[in-house]
């Protein structure tokens, strides 16, 4: 478990990385409740081969969840008609083939703690158990923590993140 | 000695909630007070459905649909015979399509318990039967979950009540629950089986050893414009009392006088102690979900 | 158990609630949602039978358009066979009805006929009841005039005796009288033939 300092800490040094190396994550702080500061980032995919390629355009937020003390990944992407990608839709982009059961179990579409709005996020369960094993020896709690989330979500975690120094 | 006859005890506190009222002072609290949660759960709506004039295909206007309906339960468990019956009356290419309710233009949360969503757009202004429109196109994905199966609603309602298990004991009843303990919350509350039910979520509401009390009590708090912000809430003042109604909301809302909650349609007593509060009147997703009058 | 005015602020408001709420409306509801079952069976029911109507409405043109295999086939037979047996039933059915339909119209007249019959008695009935009327009408007038003509009668029997007794007595006076009369005559022929006597003395008297 992180307290909401911890994540702000981590996310605001994340934006630093990500800013030298135009990863495009942002901070948004909130000065009144700092429960509520968030990072995110937006940005394009490709899908498909060859003539069948299309764009998606998704957006990412890593935000602290307060019932669970971990940070937590919420995502959504729309397609070039600008309607929402389906649960399975997402399942089928992701980077390691899982069957459905176990997708479903971990990404769901649920109600922002934050926006009030549709995202699917991460089930915390899983990062909380991951993460308090890694805690310690992690320099980025966020880095880490996104490691952990990349290979189900199309999303590119350059190695410069790792680095002890840039 | 009081482990010992604690141990011995915990035998029998599947028996019979109202034996437990002579154990809670050796167990700790737990939510013993029948007649209460009996009310909070008999708890029923009547509603009419209507299906949206621009979805009618048949030159007949369809009947309204009226039902009676739990304030605890969940509007996609509710509404299986209703859609039957306006599936005749639309276009035959809509039939697949997620169906969608609305009041008064505002789409309904559908993973929002039936009861509370009532109190959050009715509460000041009852209105029985409550009149809701049904939708089968232009599903408002920018403001409602989809909802293609039950599956879904049972899976929301899972991991609502762990967040809640996190936030009162660490998470530790619900892991070391078995899944038909788990199946058994899921299918009490969708058939109505206040015993049932109420034999597995009794175990969500004990709170053992030196504490007495949740760490901290799951509750979200909604204005009626919908909004809700999160807090963690504690049971219990710093100088160790029971914190009540009232000592949280000038806790949370510093600057409002005479704070008004509403929960289940009844005004919460400024007094009643949190910790009370969250054992007999959650929802039965282990929260408490109270709307600012 | 907790007490406290909360707690039964909150139990009266539960109870209250659920009393506008919910038993207000309980019953409506499920009596409507019978209602609405009831209907919705009847209209399938409807459905149903609408569809096996115009199966069976189609299915006699089917069978000639196709032959299909064996067991069809037999089928098919047997339901002509019927079809046979049905048409003439229903041929000699028809033969009885114009036979009935006659009949019918002979009775009919039959009944015509009597009624008009009935009819003329029941005129000369009307008729010898008038005339009844009328007779009875007469028999009491000559009753009448009877027991008037009675009381006449007895009236000229009571004067005619009274006559009679006053003749007889008048009879009695007339005999009495003539008596009286004859011996008066009688007296006065005496008294004459005296008279004559003393005459025809005197005369000759006077002659000498």
């Amino acid at each position: 478990m992180i307290t909401a300092e911890e994540f702000l800490t981590a996310a605001k040094k994340f934006v630093l990385i990500s800013n030298k190396i135009c990863d495009g994550w942002k901070l948004i702080e909130n000065e009144w409740d700092i429960n509520q500061s968030y990072i995110s980032k937006e940005t394009f995919i490709e899908c498909g081969v060859g003539d069948d390629v299309s764009l998606l355009k998704a957006e990412y937020i890593i935000f602290y969840n307060l019932s669970y003390g971990v940070p937590s990944f919420s995502f959504n992407i729309w397609n070039s008609s600008g309607m929402l990608l389906s649960l399975e839709d997402v399942r089928q982009l992701s980077f390691i083939s899982t069957n459905p059961k176990e997708f479903y179990s971990i990404i769901t579409q649920q109600e922002h703690p934050l926006f009030q709005r549709p995202y699917f996020i991460m089930h915390p369960c899983h990062t909380e158990e991951l993460l308090t094993s890694l805690q310690d020896k992690t320099a980025n709690v966020i880095v880490t923590f996104l490691g952990l989330v990349t290979p189900l979500i199309q999303l590119k975690l350059p190695l410069e993140y790792g680095l002890k120094q840039l | 000695m009081v482990k010992k006859i604690e141990g011995l005890l915990k035998k029998y506190v599947t028996i019979d909630i109202l034996i437990d009222i002579s154990k809670s002072r050796l167990i700790g609290t737990m939510a013993n007070d029948r007649e209460v949660l009996r009310e909070i759960w008999d708890g029923k709506l009547p509603i009419c459905f209507q299906l949206a004039q621009e979805e009618i295909m048949e030159i007949q206007q369809p009947d309204p649909f009226y039902v009676m309906v739990p304030r605890l339960s969940y509007f996609p468990l509710v509404t299986d015979k209703m859609k039957r019956h306006f599936l005749r009356y639309i276009s035959q290419e809509n039939a697949d399509s997620e169906m969608w309710l609305d009041y008064n233009g505002q789409p309904l949360k559908w993973h929002y318990p039936i009861g509370f969503l009532y109190d959050l757009c009715c509460g000041n202004d009852p209105q029985l039967p409550w009149t809701l429109t049904v939708h089968f196109t232009k599903f408002p994905e920018d403001i409602l979950l989809h909802c293609p199966n039950k599956d879904v609603v049972e899976a929301h309602y899972m991991s609502t009540v762990k967040e809640a298990d996190v936030l009162k004991h660490r998470g530790q009843v619900m892991s070391t629950m078995q899944k038909k303990d788990h199946n058994q919350l899921w299918l009490g509350l969708q058939n109505d089986k206040f015993d049932q039910f109420w034999a597995i979520n009794r175990r969500l509401m004990e709170s053992h050893g030196e504490n007495e009390g949740f760490k901290h009590i799951p509750v979200k708090i909604y204005s009626d414009d919908g909004l809700c912000s999160q807090r963690l809430v504690s049971p219990k003042n710093n100088d160790g009392s029971r914190k009540t109604l009232q000592q949280m909301t000038s806790e949370l809302y510093p600057d409002k006088t005479d704070v008004k909650l509403r929960t289940h349609g009844v005004i919460i007593p400024a007094e009643t102690p949190l910790q009370w509060l969250s054992e007999h009147l959650s929802y039965p997703d282990n929260f408490l979900h109270l709307c600012l009058c | 158990m907790e007490g406290g005015e909360w707690r039964n602020s909150i139990v009266s408001q539960l109870q209250t609630r659920n009393k506008y709420e919910t038993a207000a409306f309980q019953d409506i509801i499920a009596f409507q949602s019978r209602l609405f079952d009831n209907v919705n069976t009847l209209k399938n029911e409807n459905l149903q039978l609408t569809l096996v109507n115009e199966r069976i409405r189609f299915s006699g043109t089917d069978s000639v358009i196709t032959g299909t295999g064996g067991p069809s086939n037999e089928r098919i037979q047997a339901l002509e066979q019927k079809i046979l047996v049905q048409q003439e039933e229903l041929t000699s059915l028809h033969r009885r009805r114009g036979e009935n339909a006659q009949q019918i119209m002979s009775l009919n007249e039959k009944v015509h006929d009597l009624e008009k019959q009935l009819q003329a008695k029941d005129v000369t009935i009307s008729e010898n009841t008038a005339l009844i009327a009328s007779l009875r009408a007469e028999i009491q007038m000559y009753e009448t005039n009877m027991t008037e003509l009675q009381g006449l009668n007895q009236v000229l029997r009571d004067e005619h005796q009274a006559l009679q007794i006053a003749f007889a007595a008048i009879e009695e006076k007339l005999r009495k009288a003539q008596d009286e009369n004859r011996s008066l005559v009688e007296r006065l022929i005496k008294y004459k033939a005296k008279d004559a006597d003393k005459m025809n003395e005197e005369n000759e008297h006077f002659l000498k």
